[in-house]
Protein backbone atom coordinates (compact mmCIF):
# COMPACT_ATOMS: atom_id res chain seq x y z
CA UNK A 1 0.00 0.00 0.00
CA UNK A 2 2.35 2.37 1.36
CA UNK A 3 5.00 1.05 -1.82
CA UNK A 4 1.89 2.04 -4.29
CA UNK A 5 1.28 5.67 -2.91
CA UNK A 6 5.46 6.50 -3.24
CA UNK A 7 5.13 5.38 -6.92
CA UNK A 8 2.10 7.30 -7.29
CA UNK A 9 3.61 10.39 -6.07
CA UNK A 10 6.78 9.93 -7.42
CA UNK A 11 4.78 9.98 -10.99
CA UNK A 12 2.93 12.64 -10.11
CA UNK A 13 6.21 14.51 -9.39
CA UNK A 14 7.74 13.29 -12.60
CA UNK A 15 4.39 14.25 -14.41
CA UNK A 16 4.47 17.81 -13.02
CA UNK A 17 8.08 18.40 -13.93
CA UNK A 18 7.39 17.40 -17.70
CA UNK A 19 4.87 19.92 -17.57
CA UNK A 20 6.83 22.79 -16.11
CA UNK A 21 9.13 21.67 -17.74
CA UNK A 22 7.67 22.05 -21.08
CA UNK A 23 9.33 22.38 -24.36
CA UNK A 24 12.15 25.21 -25.30
CA UNK A 25 12.35 27.23 -28.21
CA UNK A 26 15.06 24.62 -29.80
CA UNK A 27 12.72 21.73 -29.08
CA UNK A 28 10.02 23.23 -30.39
CA UNK A 29 11.03 24.70 -33.57
CA UNK A 30 12.58 21.30 -34.03
CA UNK A 31 9.59 19.39 -33.09
CA UNK A 32 7.29 21.08 -36.37
CA UNK A 33 10.24 20.82 -38.01
CA UNK A 34 10.59 16.92 -37.38
CA UNK A 35 6.70 17.24 -38.37
CA UNK A 36 7.01 18.49 -41.89
CA UNK A 37 9.99 16.24 -42.73
CA UNK A 38 7.24 13.57 -41.53
CA UNK A 39 4.45 14.77 -43.66
CA UNK A 40 7.18 15.22 -46.78
CA UNK A 41 8.42 11.40 -46.29
CA UNK A 42 4.80 10.14 -46.11
CA UNK A 43 4.88 7.16 -48.14
CA UNK A 44 0.87 7.94 -48.58
CA UNK A 45 1.37 11.41 -49.73
CA UNK A 46 3.73 10.87 -52.83
CA UNK A 47 3.18 11.92 -56.15
CA UNK A 48 1.47 15.19 -57.74
CA UNK A 49 -2.25 13.56 -56.42
CA UNK A 50 -1.11 14.05 -53.30
CA UNK A 51 0.15 17.37 -53.05
CA UNK A 52 -3.29 19.04 -51.92
CA UNK A 53 -3.29 16.96 -48.86
CA UNK A 54 0.42 17.37 -48.11
CA UNK A 55 -0.46 21.33 -48.53
CA UNK A 56 -3.31 21.05 -46.35
CA UNK A 57 -1.26 19.44 -43.53
CA UNK A 58 1.92 21.96 -43.87
CA UNK A 59 -0.99 24.57 -43.37
CA UNK A 60 -2.07 22.59 -40.00
CA UNK A 61 1.35 22.37 -38.58
CA UNK A 62 2.12 25.96 -39.82
CA UNK A 63 -0.79 26.88 -37.95
CA UNK A 64 0.78 24.93 -35.07
CA UNK A 65 4.38 26.31 -35.14
CA UNK A 66 3.47 30.47 -35.99
CA UNK A 67 1.60 32.70 -34.08
CA UNK A 68 -0.15 34.72 -37.30
CA UNK A 69 -1.56 37.41 -35.22
CA UNK A 70 1.71 38.67 -33.55
CA UNK A 71 3.34 38.14 -37.01
CA UNK A 72 0.50 40.38 -39.28
CA UNK A 73 0.96 42.93 -35.84
CA UNK A 74 4.74 43.25 -35.95
CA UNK A 75 4.60 43.48 -39.38
CA UNK A 76 2.88 46.48 -39.63
CA UNK A 77 4.07 48.01 -36.58
CA UNK A 78 2.35 51.26 -35.97
CA UNK A 79 0.50 51.29 -39.00
CA UNK A 80 -1.59 48.60 -37.28
CA UNK A 81 -3.86 50.75 -35.72
CA UNK A 82 -4.69 52.42 -38.89
CA UNK A 83 -6.91 49.32 -39.78
CA UNK A 84 -9.86 48.89 -38.45
CA UNK A 85 -10.25 46.00 -36.24
CA UNK A 86 -12.84 43.63 -39.28
CA UNK A 87 -9.43 45.04 -41.42
CA UNK A 88 -7.17 43.86 -38.88
CA UNK A 89 -8.83 40.13 -38.75
CA UNK A 90 -8.57 39.91 -42.56
CA UNK A 91 -4.88 41.41 -42.57
CA UNK A 92 -4.67 38.35 -40.66
CA UNK A 93 -5.88 35.88 -42.82
CA UNK A 94 -4.76 37.66 -46.07
CA UNK A 95 -1.51 37.79 -45.28
CA UNK A 96 -1.27 34.18 -43.18
CA UNK A 97 -2.22 33.10 -46.89
CA UNK A 98 -0.04 35.04 -49.16
CA UNK A 99 2.64 33.96 -46.76
CA UNK A 100 1.84 30.21 -47.47
CA UNK A 101 1.14 30.74 -51.08
CA UNK A 102 5.05 31.74 -51.16
CA UNK A 103 6.80 29.59 -48.97
CA UNK A 104 4.57 26.36 -49.00
CA UNK A 105 5.44 25.18 -52.42
CA UNK A 106 9.30 25.68 -51.42
CA UNK A 107 9.16 23.70 -48.31
CA UNK A 108 6.86 21.00 -50.96
CA UNK A 109 9.95 21.22 -53.28
CA UNK A 110 12.44 19.99 -50.61
CA UNK A 111 14.29 17.43 -51.41
CA UNK A 112 17.05 16.02 -49.40
CA UNK A 113 18.66 18.81 -47.85
CA UNK A 114 20.16 18.64 -44.13
CA UNK A 115 18.86 20.95 -41.40
CA UNK A 116 21.07 21.39 -38.73
CA UNK A 117 19.93 23.30 -35.78
CA UNK A 118 22.69 24.64 -33.88
CA UNK A 119 21.71 26.99 -30.88
CA UNK A 120 18.83 28.75 -29.16
CA UNK A 121 19.47 32.15 -27.75
CA UNK A 122 17.28 33.78 -25.33
CA UNK A 123 16.35 37.29 -25.83
CA UNK A 124 13.66 38.67 -23.16
CA UNK A 125 12.05 36.04 -20.50
CA UNK A 126 9.73 35.65 -23.71
CA UNK A 127 11.46 35.76 -26.11
CA UNK A 128 13.86 33.36 -28.04
CA UNK A 129 15.79 32.86 -31.26
CA UNK A 130 16.74 29.66 -32.91
CA UNK A 131 19.51 29.49 -35.24
CA UNK A 132 19.28 27.11 -38.16
CA UNK A 133 21.01 26.09 -41.49
CA UNK A 134 20.19 24.29 -44.25
CA UNK A 135 22.72 22.23 -45.87
CA UNK A 136 22.20 21.63 -49.50
CA UNK A 137 24.36 20.55 -52.35
CA UNK A 138 25.37 24.01 -53.45
CA UNK A 139 24.22 26.27 -50.64
CA UNK A 140 24.13 26.59 -46.82
CA UNK A 141 21.73 29.12 -45.71
CA UNK A 142 21.27 30.13 -42.31
CA UNK A 143 17.27 30.39 -41.10
CA UNK A 144 17.04 31.95 -37.54
CA UNK A 145 13.07 31.61 -36.04
CA UNK A 146 12.02 34.01 -33.58
CA UNK A 147 9.68 33.17 -31.36
CA UNK A 148 7.52 34.37 -28.36
CA UNK A 149 6.48 32.15 -25.62
CA UNK A 150 2.72 31.90 -25.55
CA UNK A 151 1.73 29.76 -22.54
CA UNK A 152 3.60 26.58 -22.20
CA UNK A 153 4.68 26.40 -25.52
CA UNK A 154 6.95 28.57 -28.37
CA UNK A 155 5.46 30.39 -31.03
CA UNK A 156 7.25 31.91 -34.14
CA UNK A 157 6.82 35.55 -34.91
CA UNK A 158 9.49 36.10 -37.36
CA UNK A 159 11.52 34.15 -39.61
CA UNK A 160 15.31 35.31 -40.43
CA UNK A 161 16.82 33.96 -43.97
CA UNK A 162 20.68 35.09 -44.56
CA UNK A 163 19.93 37.92 -42.55
CA UNK A 164 16.74 38.98 -43.85
CA UNK A 165 13.80 39.39 -41.21
CA UNK A 166 10.40 38.38 -43.02
CA UNK A 167 8.66 41.06 -40.59
CA UNK A 168 10.77 43.43 -41.55
CA UNK A 169 11.00 42.98 -44.98
CA UNK A 170 7.08 42.68 -45.81
CA UNK A 171 6.93 46.03 -43.22
CA UNK A 172 8.89 48.19 -45.89
CA UNK A 173 6.32 46.75 -48.22
CA UNK A 174 3.57 47.43 -46.35
CA UNK A 175 4.66 50.79 -45.10
CA UNK A 176 5.03 52.05 -49.02
CA UNK A 177 1.95 51.07 -49.59
CA UNK A 178 0.28 52.92 -46.61
CA UNK A 179 2.22 55.83 -47.17
CA UNK A 180 -0.29 56.59 -50.50
CA UNK A 181 -3.00 54.21 -49.90
CA UNK A 182 -6.19 53.70 -47.67
CA UNK A 183 -5.94 50.06 -45.57
CA UNK A 184 -8.75 49.11 -47.95
CA UNK A 185 -7.14 49.80 -50.50
CA UNK A 186 -3.95 47.83 -49.25
CA UNK A 187 -6.15 44.67 -48.08
CA UNK A 188 -8.31 44.72 -51.93
CA UNK A 189 -4.24 44.79 -53.57
CA UNK A 190 -3.24 41.55 -51.22
CA UNK A 191 -6.54 39.87 -52.40
CA UNK A 192 -5.74 40.34 -56.22
CA UNK A 193 -2.40 39.41 -55.55
CA UNK A 194 -3.70 36.32 -53.73
CA UNK A 195 -6.27 35.42 -57.21
CA UNK B 1 55.89 51.09 -56.48
CA UNK B 2 52.34 49.88 -58.05
CA UNK B 3 50.36 49.22 -54.96
CA UNK B 4 51.20 52.76 -54.08
CA UNK B 5 49.38 54.33 -57.10
CA UNK B 6 46.51 51.79 -56.19
CA UNK B 7 46.34 53.20 -52.61
CA UNK B 8 46.30 56.65 -53.62
CA UNK B 9 43.73 55.86 -56.74
CA UNK B 10 41.13 54.29 -54.07
CA UNK B 11 42.04 57.31 -51.77
CA UNK B 12 41.04 59.50 -53.86
CA UNK B 13 37.97 57.52 -55.14
CA UNK B 14 37.04 57.40 -51.54
CA UNK B 15 37.33 61.01 -50.83
CA UNK B 16 35.19 61.82 -53.97
CA UNK B 17 32.74 59.94 -53.46
CA UNK B 18 32.61 60.31 -49.50
CA UNK B 19 30.16 62.71 -49.68
CA UNK B 20 27.59 60.92 -50.85
CA UNK B 21 28.08 58.15 -48.37
CA UNK B 22 26.01 60.43 -45.34
CA UNK B 23 24.78 59.30 -42.20
CA UNK B 24 21.83 57.59 -43.79
CA UNK B 25 23.60 54.35 -43.40
CA UNK B 26 24.01 55.51 -39.41
CA UNK B 27 20.20 55.02 -39.05
CA UNK B 28 20.24 51.46 -41.01
CA UNK B 29 22.87 50.21 -38.68
CA UNK B 30 21.71 51.55 -35.29
CA UNK B 31 18.22 49.10 -36.32
CA UNK B 32 20.30 46.59 -38.11
CA UNK B 33 20.50 43.02 -36.08
CA UNK B 34 23.25 42.46 -33.84
CA UNK B 35 22.17 39.21 -33.38
CA UNK B 36 25.14 37.06 -34.39
CA UNK B 37 24.90 36.48 -37.82
CA UNK B 38 27.82 33.70 -38.07
CA UNK B 39 27.64 31.53 -41.20
CA UNK B 40 30.77 29.84 -40.32
CA UNK B 41 29.31 28.36 -37.50
CA UNK B 42 29.86 27.75 -34.34
CA UNK B 43 32.22 30.09 -33.48
CA UNK B 44 29.46 33.09 -33.25
CA UNK B 45 29.22 34.82 -29.32
CA UNK B 46 25.88 33.83 -28.09
CA UNK B 47 24.72 37.16 -27.20
CA UNK B 48 21.33 38.14 -28.84
CA UNK B 49 20.65 42.33 -28.82
CA UNK B 50 17.97 42.48 -27.21
CA UNK B 51 16.93 45.50 -28.97
CA UNK B 52 16.64 43.56 -32.20
CA UNK B 53 13.87 41.07 -30.71
CA UNK B 54 11.86 43.84 -29.63
CA UNK B 55 9.11 44.75 -32.18
CA UNK B 56 6.93 46.27 -29.17
CA UNK B 57 9.35 49.43 -29.31
CA UNK B 58 10.69 49.86 -32.73
CA UNK B 59 10.31 52.97 -34.27
CA UNK B 60 13.19 52.81 -35.91
CA UNK B 61 12.10 49.77 -38.09
CA UNK B 62 9.58 51.51 -39.70
CA UNK B 63 12.96 53.44 -41.41
CA UNK B 64 14.05 51.57 -45.08
CA UNK B 65 17.68 50.32 -44.40
CA UNK B 66 18.90 52.31 -46.92
CA UNK B 67 18.20 55.77 -48.43
CA UNK B 68 16.52 55.85 -51.98
CA UNK B 69 16.44 59.37 -53.44
CA UNK B 70 17.02 57.43 -57.26
CA UNK B 71 13.89 55.40 -56.81
CA UNK B 72 12.82 56.54 -60.07
CA UNK B 73 15.63 56.11 -62.17
CA UNK B 74 15.75 53.08 -59.87
CA UNK B 75 12.98 51.43 -60.61
CA UNK B 76 13.34 51.67 -64.27
CA UNK B 77 16.49 50.15 -63.83
CA UNK B 78 14.70 47.11 -62.05
CA UNK B 79 12.53 46.66 -64.67
CA UNK B 80 14.54 46.27 -67.12
CA UNK B 81 16.89 43.87 -64.99
CA UNK B 82 13.41 41.73 -64.68
CA UNK B 83 12.87 41.92 -68.24
CA UNK B 84 16.79 41.03 -68.88
CA UNK B 85 16.07 38.43 -66.60
CA UNK B 86 13.41 36.49 -68.17
CA UNK B 87 14.01 37.25 -71.38
CA UNK B 88 17.72 36.39 -71.54
CA UNK B 89 19.28 35.14 -68.73
CA UNK B 90 16.85 32.65 -67.49
CA UNK B 91 17.01 30.94 -70.65
CA UNK B 92 20.54 30.75 -71.10
CA UNK B 93 21.09 29.37 -67.73
CA UNK B 94 18.19 26.91 -68.51
CA UNK B 95 20.26 25.46 -71.40
CA UNK B 96 23.50 25.68 -69.70
CA UNK B 97 22.26 23.82 -66.52
CA UNK B 98 20.79 20.93 -68.95
CA UNK B 99 24.11 21.00 -70.74
CA UNK B 100 26.68 21.00 -68.09
CA UNK B 101 26.45 18.66 -65.50
CA UNK B 102 26.50 19.50 -61.69
CA UNK B 103 29.56 18.40 -60.53
CA UNK B 104 31.00 20.57 -63.59
CA UNK B 105 29.39 23.06 -62.90
CA UNK B 106 30.52 23.27 -58.78
CA UNK B 107 34.10 22.85 -60.02
CA UNK B 108 33.61 25.75 -62.40
CA UNK B 109 31.72 28.22 -59.52
CA UNK B 110 34.64 26.31 -57.19
CA UNK B 111 37.44 28.09 -59.59
CA UNK B 112 35.62 31.17 -60.14
CA UNK B 113 35.67 31.74 -56.64
CA UNK B 114 39.78 31.04 -56.00
CA UNK B 115 40.11 34.14 -58.54
CA UNK B 116 38.40 35.85 -55.49
CA UNK B 117 40.37 34.81 -52.92
CA UNK B 118 42.79 37.39 -53.07
CA UNK B 119 40.29 39.90 -53.29
CA UNK B 120 38.59 38.16 -49.76
CA UNK B 121 42.20 38.04 -48.22
CA UNK B 122 43.36 41.73 -48.92
CA UNK B 123 39.90 42.92 -47.69
CA UNK B 124 40.56 40.62 -44.48
CA UNK B 125 43.71 42.24 -43.82
CA UNK B 126 42.78 45.82 -44.41
CA UNK B 127 40.03 45.04 -42.08
CA UNK B 128 42.14 43.55 -39.37
CA UNK B 129 40.53 40.00 -39.61
CA UNK B 130 43.74 38.39 -38.93
CA UNK B 131 42.35 35.20 -38.52
CA UNK B 132 39.89 35.49 -41.72
CA UNK B 133 43.20 36.69 -43.54
CA UNK B 134 44.79 33.60 -42.00
CA UNK B 135 42.19 30.81 -42.57
CA UNK B 136 41.11 32.17 -46.64
CA UNK B 137 44.94 31.73 -47.15
CA UNK B 138 45.13 28.31 -46.25
CA UNK B 139 42.07 27.73 -47.67
CA UNK B 140 43.00 29.22 -51.06
CA UNK B 141 46.39 27.30 -50.80
CA UNK B 142 44.81 23.69 -49.85
CA UNK B 143 42.02 24.13 -52.66
CA UNK B 144 44.60 25.30 -55.29
CA UNK B 145 47.28 22.38 -54.02
CA UNK B 146 44.46 19.54 -53.25
CA UNK B 147 41.72 20.64 -55.00
CA UNK B 148 43.51 20.58 -58.64
CA UNK B 149 44.03 24.41 -59.26
CA UNK B 150 40.84 25.42 -57.44
CA UNK B 151 38.49 23.06 -59.09
CA UNK B 152 37.29 21.30 -55.76
CA UNK B 153 36.77 23.16 -52.19
CA UNK B 154 38.53 20.36 -49.67
CA UNK B 155 39.15 23.16 -47.39
CA UNK B 156 35.34 23.33 -46.16
CA UNK B 157 35.17 20.48 -45.43
CA UNK B 158 38.09 21.15 -43.10
CA UNK B 159 36.52 24.03 -41.60
CA UNK B 160 38.34 26.46 -43.27
CA UNK B 161 34.77 28.23 -44.98
CA UNK B 162 35.17 31.40 -47.35
CA UNK B 163 35.70 34.43 -46.44
CA UNK B 164 33.11 35.99 -47.86
CA UNK B 165 34.48 40.14 -47.53
CA UNK B 166 34.74 42.40 -50.31
CA UNK B 167 35.98 46.33 -50.55
CA UNK B 168 32.61 47.49 -50.00
CA UNK B 169 32.46 45.68 -46.47
CA UNK B 170 35.92 46.88 -45.95
CA UNK B 171 34.72 50.39 -46.20
CA UNK B 172 32.02 49.90 -44.10
CA UNK B 173 34.32 48.79 -41.35
CA UNK B 174 36.31 51.71 -41.62
CA UNK B 175 33.19 53.79 -40.67
CA UNK B 176 31.55 55.03 -44.24
CA UNK B 177 27.74 54.60 -44.26
CA UNK B 178 26.91 52.90 -47.69
CA UNK B 179 25.29 56.11 -49.32
CA UNK B 180 22.13 56.22 -51.67
CA UNK B 181 20.79 52.65 -53.38
CA UNK B 182 21.54 52.28 -56.84
CA UNK B 183 20.17 49.36 -58.94
CA UNK B 184 22.95 48.92 -62.09
CA UNK B 185 21.74 47.55 -65.58
CA UNK B 186 22.69 43.69 -65.08
CA UNK B 187 24.68 44.23 -61.76
CA UNK B 188 21.31 44.55 -60.07
CA UNK B 189 21.63 46.27 -56.37
CA UNK B 190 24.15 48.20 -55.18
CA UNK B 191 24.70 51.52 -53.15
CA UNK B 192 27.04 54.11 -53.87
CA UNK B 193 30.01 52.68 -51.57
CA UNK B 194 29.28 49.20 -53.03
CA UNK B 195 30.34 50.71 -56.40
CA UNK B 196 33.19 52.07 -54.82
CA UNK B 197 34.33 48.63 -53.66
CA UNK B 198 33.65 46.99 -56.73
CA UNK B 199 36.68 49.45 -58.10
CA UNK B 200 38.44 48.51 -55.14
CA UNK B 201 38.57 44.63 -55.37
CA UNK B 202 38.94 44.81 -59.34
CA UNK B 203 42.58 46.00 -58.31
CA UNK B 204 43.09 42.99 -56.18
CA UNK B 205 41.62 40.13 -58.86
CA UNK B 206 44.35 37.86 -60.32
CA UNK B 207 44.30 39.53 -64.28
CA UNK B 208 44.72 43.43 -62.87
CA UNK B 209 47.36 41.05 -60.10
CA UNK B 210 49.19 39.98 -63.16
CA UNK B 211 48.11 42.64 -66.07
CA UNK B 212 46.17 40.35 -67.74
CA UNK B 213 44.62 41.32 -71.18
CA UNK B 214 41.51 43.03 -70.56
CA UNK B 215 38.73 41.49 -72.36
CA UNK B 216 40.05 37.97 -69.24
CA UNK B 217 37.72 39.98 -67.23
CA UNK B 218 34.72 41.12 -69.26
CA UNK B 219 34.59 37.60 -70.45
CA UNK B 220 34.80 35.81 -67.02
CA UNK B 221 32.29 38.04 -64.87
CA UNK B 222 29.45 37.06 -67.44
CA UNK B 223 30.77 33.29 -67.69
CA UNK B 224 30.50 33.44 -63.69
CA UNK B 225 27.40 35.11 -63.15
CA UNK B 226 25.72 32.38 -65.66
CA UNK B 227 27.14 29.54 -64.15
CA UNK B 228 26.02 30.67 -60.79
CA UNK B 229 22.65 31.52 -61.74
CA UNK B 230 22.38 28.02 -63.14
CA UNK B 231 22.35 26.86 -59.31
CA UNK B 232 19.62 29.70 -58.46
CA UNK B 233 17.26 29.45 -60.76
CA UNK B 234 14.11 29.20 -59.75
CA UNK B 235 15.43 31.82 -56.59
CA UNK B 236 13.84 35.11 -58.24
CA UNK B 237 10.44 33.38 -59.25
CA UNK B 238 9.54 32.80 -55.90
CA UNK B 239 10.84 35.61 -54.29
CA UNK B 240 9.09 37.92 -56.45
CA UNK B 241 5.79 35.79 -56.16
CA UNK B 242 6.34 36.99 -52.28
CA UNK B 243 6.39 39.99 -52.93
CA UNK B 244 3.84 42.81 -52.67
CA UNK B 245 6.11 45.41 -54.31
CA UNK B 246 9.36 43.30 -55.43
CA UNK B 247 11.14 46.32 -55.58
CA UNK B 248 10.78 47.51 -52.48
CA UNK B 249 11.70 44.18 -51.14
CA UNK B 250 14.68 43.69 -52.89
CA UNK B 251 15.80 46.88 -52.18
CA UNK B 252 15.52 45.99 -48.37
CA UNK B 253 16.44 42.67 -48.45
CA UNK B 254 19.59 43.70 -50.08
CA UNK B 255 20.44 46.11 -47.35
CA UNK B 256 19.71 43.77 -44.53
CA UNK B 257 22.19 40.94 -46.31
CA UNK B 258 24.57 43.49 -46.37
CA UNK B 259 24.61 44.74 -43.00
CA UNK B 260 24.79 40.84 -42.32
CA UNK B 261 27.88 40.55 -44.42
CA UNK B 262 29.45 43.51 -42.74
CA UNK B 263 28.75 42.52 -39.35
CA UNK B 264 29.79 38.94 -39.87
CA UNK B 265 33.18 39.87 -39.96
CA UNK B 266 33.18 40.90 -36.35
CA UNK B 267 31.99 37.82 -34.99
CA UNK B 268 35.28 35.72 -36.53
CA UNK B 269 36.65 38.21 -34.83
CA UNK B 270 35.46 37.91 -31.25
Amino acid sequence: MKRTITTGLLLALVGLAALAWAAGPLATVQARVQEVLTVLNDPALQGEDAKPARRDRLRQIAGRMFDFGTLARFTLGSKWRKLNSAQQQEFIQLYRQLLERAYLDKILAYTNERIVFEKEIPAAADRAEVQSTVVTATARIPIHYRLLAAGDTWLVYDVVIEGVSLVRNYRSQFNSILATQSPARMLQEMRQKLI
Amino acid sequence: MKVMKVMAMLAAVVLLLAPFCSAADAAGGAAAPSLTADDTGSKGAGVAADQNLDYLNDDDLDQAEISDPFENANRKVFKFNDGFYFQVAKPVATGYKKALPEDLRLSLRNFFDTLKAPARFGNCLLQANFTGAVTEFMRTTINILGGVGGLFDPATALDLPRQPEDFGQTLAVWGIGSGPYIVWPLLGPSSVRRTVGYVGDAFLDPFTLLGLDWWLPVVETPTRELNELSFRLGEYEAFKAAALDPYISMREAYAAFRQKQIESKANVEK
